[in-house]
């Protein structure tokens, strides 16, 4: 009789710890289940807002092309008469900016690089891929003005993600009253956000 | 039975609390993402604003004046500030606030709240061209500039103004009133008062150049808080800096003391780096040239003094560095048109 009660005292109890358990799991399932979610859509929110920058420091780079010709360091200034009105950049000042880079840094924030290319006529002779220099038969000798680079700290790499380009007019001042324009092309560096982690942003 | 009842109430219990944790994870979520959200929404603000402004740094190229009205997706409480020599945009409230540096030269009135903003950009030569000024505020906002009709200066300044208004932003046309004294303001219903005739408004600009010269240069000062069209941050209060050009007097309309004074550090700065541009074009123009013709030395001097000239502005915001200032730019406005070979600028 004794023995039977146990008997059955004993299964309850078991029944008890198997249901109990049971939550348990049920529980840790669960938790597990939201886990998963929270990290997907915190991984897709990340990738969101990286997508977001990247587009952002794409937009500026643009408008930054846009601003770069019309900058009083660059423009063809009133003594080139009516060239002067239109997207026109004096060679001059073009070296000029080149020579003095880190007093412009700020202007360029944002951007990995920004040079400026002869396009037509193309570069010949010795001028083919030298940067330009004051010389003689300026700037026929040369092929590039550099006027900006970013720096890059330890650990950090891969430069530029994407380029953007504009064409502009590139003039020389002969005489008083003769200059020279060739054709000339912008480029600015869009700095890779994933691999650099750095960039303007709010 | 006693087992059975007691795993009913660890049950309840249970699912009284996973429920509590899933509600509170939930609100908890729920309110991070809104302003997760938000921010976005600031930044991208922030962003569009500061792109914007862009393209108008390089109008004065082409324009000596130009004007947009802004229409943004929401209102935006706004504001400049100009910390360390450097320009901010603050866009958001609530603690949901973004910030971005801003390289451009912006100057606006007060704390911006609207939904309409009005853009308005002036180049500024000291004579060369150095930038692009912009002027911003909000559609609201409401001038009144008083001034002298019979005074030459005042009445050429006033004309210019109207000018830019009305050849730039026309919609703004409402937003200004002109009259001769402080009442006709006041009828006009006018939230920030300018005086050029010393009748204490908001903003009181002075100039101080000869006849003839108007608003080339001259003092400004801000009246204290609440004086006039009460349009004015406590910090303005009876502060004094100068103008140099009469595209800086403009600004200075558009503008509260901290940022104008800040801006104007930041400009002389530029000022004196565009002068380097320009000294070392000279430099390579004097190698081409032939120096007993053209003496470009002489030349590069000037602008070296340019440079000191425009620092002193920057630092001291007197009236003795601003005419030195304007008297050096006139003098190489001179000498770079009488060269009889390539000019400077």
């Amino acid at each position: 009789m004794h023995t039977n009660i146990l008997r059955n005292q004993i299964r309850k109890s078991k029944k008890g710890q198997v249901k109990m358990i049971e939550t348990i799991l049920v529980l840790l399932a669960l938790v597990f289940f939201f886990g998963i979610i929270i990290i997907f859509y915190s991984r897709f929110q990340l990738f969101e807002v990286q997508r977001l920058a990247q587009e952002v420091d794409e937009e500026r780079a643009s408008s930054l092309l846009g601003k770069i010709s019309g900058m009083p360091e660059l423009k063809c200034s009133v003594s080139f008469g009516s060239a002067s009105g239109t997207d026109c950049i004096d060679s001059y000042k073009l070296l000029a900016l080149s020579k003095q880079q880190a007093k412009f840094e700020e202007e360029f924030e944002g951007l990995s690089e920004v040079r400026v290319e002869r396009v037509y006529p193309p570069p010949s002779g010795a001028g083919i891929g030298q940067a330009c220099e004051f010389g003689n038969d300026y700037p026929e000798n040369c092929a590039y003005w550099q006027l900006y680079t970013r720096a890059r700290g330890a650990g950090q790499g891969a430069g530029s993600r994407t380029s953007l380009d504009s064409f502009v007019t590139l003039c020389t001042q002969r005489s008083s009253v003769l200059y020279e324009c060739e054709i000339g092309r912008i480029v600015v560096g869009v700095p890779d956000r994933g691999a650099t982690g750095a960039g303007g942003g709010a | 039975m006693k087992d059975k009842k007691g795993m009913e109430v660890f049950h309840w219990i249970l699912i009284m609390i996973v429920g509590a944790v899933i509600l509170l994870f939930g609100v908890i979520f729920a309110g991070k993402s809104g302003g997760v959200e938000q921010q976005k929404q600031n930044v991208l603000v922030v962003e569009y604003l500061e792109m914007f402004f862009n393209p108008f740094t390089s109008v004065g190229a082409i324009a000596d004046s130009f004007g947009k009205k802004v229409s943004l997706p929401y209102e935006i409480d706004a504001e400049l500030r100009c910390e360390g020599g450097k320009e901010f945009l603050f866009v958001g409230s609530g603690g949901k606030i973004s910030s971005e540096k801003i390289e451009n030269f912006v100057y606006t009135p007060s704390k911006i709240k609207a939904r309409e903003l009005f853009v308005l950009t002036k180049s500024f030569e000291i004579p060369f061209r150095v930038t692009d000024l912009i002027f911003t505020f909000d559609s609201g906002q409401k001038f009144c500039v008083i001034y002298d009709e019979q005074d030459a200066g005042q009445a050429d300044f006033v004309d210019q103004l109207k000018g830019d208004i009305e050849g730039s932003l026309v919609d703004a046309q409402g937003n200004f009133a002109y009259c001769q004294d402080i009442g006709c303001c006041r009828v006009a219903g006018s939230t920030r008062i300018i005086s050029l005739n010393a009748q204490k408004g908001d903003v009181n600009l002075v100039p101080q150049g000869a006849d003839g010269e108007g608003f080339s240069f001259g003092e400004v000062t801000w009246a204290a808080q609440g004086a006039q069209g009460s349009g004015q941050g406590a910090a303005s209060a009876g502060r004094k800096s100068v103008f140099v050009s009469s595209a800086l007097a403009e600004a200075a309309i558009f503008s509260d003391y901290p940022l104008y004074s800040c801006n104007l550090r930041r400009l002389m700065s530029k000022t004196g780096s565009v002068s380097d541009i320009y000294s070392e074009k000279a430099n390579y123009l004097g190698a081409i040239a032939q120096p007993q013709v053209c003496n470009y030395n002489a030349l590069r001097g000037d602008l070296q003094q340019i440079k000191t000239l425009a620092g002193s502005v920057g630092s001291a915001q007197s009236l003795s560095s601003a005419r030195a200032l304007n008297g050096a730019a006139q003098e190489f406005e001179t000498k770079n048109m009488e060269l009889p070979c390539i000019q400077i600028y």
